[in-house]
């Protein structure tokens, strides 16, 4: 499992550097891990295929506006905006965790990226909270 | 010289982003329309002649399989030269949109000077 939280940490790190020219890091303490359900942003990413499931990220507002700041410069100007540039990197960081997990020869079909509406329990092995320069995200991976 | 470009991308974010990279390349845009799916970019295309197209594939009401298969049987559209640019990372997928007659593929995230020679390329051809 270490093994797979490396090589998904990769694909996070990777995938926001080259999204938003943003820098990431693994927290010492994991302060967001176990109230992952309440943060405001809920947004995740179906794909079915090889296999199917389901990519997931839950942020405070503050981390969608970096986020935001980062490739425009300027603050979203609407609450549909900040879930909109979460949705988009998760949809990049979906398509990439599959190439990186099951080859170019896997073929998928991803859902665009949603709301949660109802939030499920994902395993703590399959939990991230990363910080994107100095403002937390979870990201977390639920397999069918 | 300029040309005009259609970028036809669901996300809201991903249109500001293409906008902006399309801005910042040598060859600056003199119009940029927007479609949200590959149904509204077919009813904008019969109003506005583009020399370009970028497009996403993974999108609501029509994606962007749909738009190309569309968009070729169009006896006024099907020269128009287009550009995917999608997460997609499957080979056979990405071989069959060239299949298709797409003339670039750009993969999501991208940096702005990776449209640059691809853009030269496809508005000289």
């Amino acid at each position: 499992m270490e093994d797979w939280r490396e090589k998904c940490y990769q694909v996070i790190s990777k995938t926001i550097e080259n999204f938003a020219f943003s820098f990431t890091s693994i927290p010492e303490e994991n302060a967001l891990l176990t109230q992952y359900t309440n943060l405001p942003i809920q947004v995740c990413c179906k794909y079915k295929g090889t296999k199917t499931g389901t990519c997931m990220v839950f942020a405070p507002t503050e981390t969608a506006d970096a986020l935001f700041m980062s490739l425009f410069d300027t603050t979203p100007e609407s609450e549909h905006l900040r879930h909109d540039i979460l949705c988009e990197w998760l949809n990049i960081f979906t398509g990439h965790y599959l190439t990186e997990f099951f080859g170019t020869d896997s073929e998928f079909t991803m859902e665009g990226p949603f709301k949660l509406e109802a939030v499920p329990l994902i395993s703590g092995e399959k939990l991230f909270e990363i910080h994107l320069d100095d403002f937390p995200m979870v990201v977390g991976v639920c397999d069918d | 010289m300029e040309y005009t470009a259609l970028v036809i991308d669901d996300s809201e974010i991903m249109r500001l982003i293409l906008s902006r990279s399309l801005k910042m390349l040598h060859r600056k845009p003199a119009r940029i329309f927007f479609g949200n799916n590959g149904e509204e970019a077919l009813n904008l295309l019969k109003q506005e002649p583009v020399d370009v197209i970028f497009c996403d594939l993974n999108m609501p009401v029509m994606d962007g399989w749909g738009f190309l298969k569309k968009k070729n049987e169009h006896p006024l559209f099907k020269d128009i030269p287009i550009i995917v640019v999608s997460t997609e990372g499957a080979e056979t997928r990405i071989n069959e949109l060239f299949d298709f007659g797409v003339k670039g593929f750009v993969r999501k995230p991208f940096h702005p000077e990776d449209l640059d020679s691809l853009l030269q390329t496809v508005l000289e051809e």
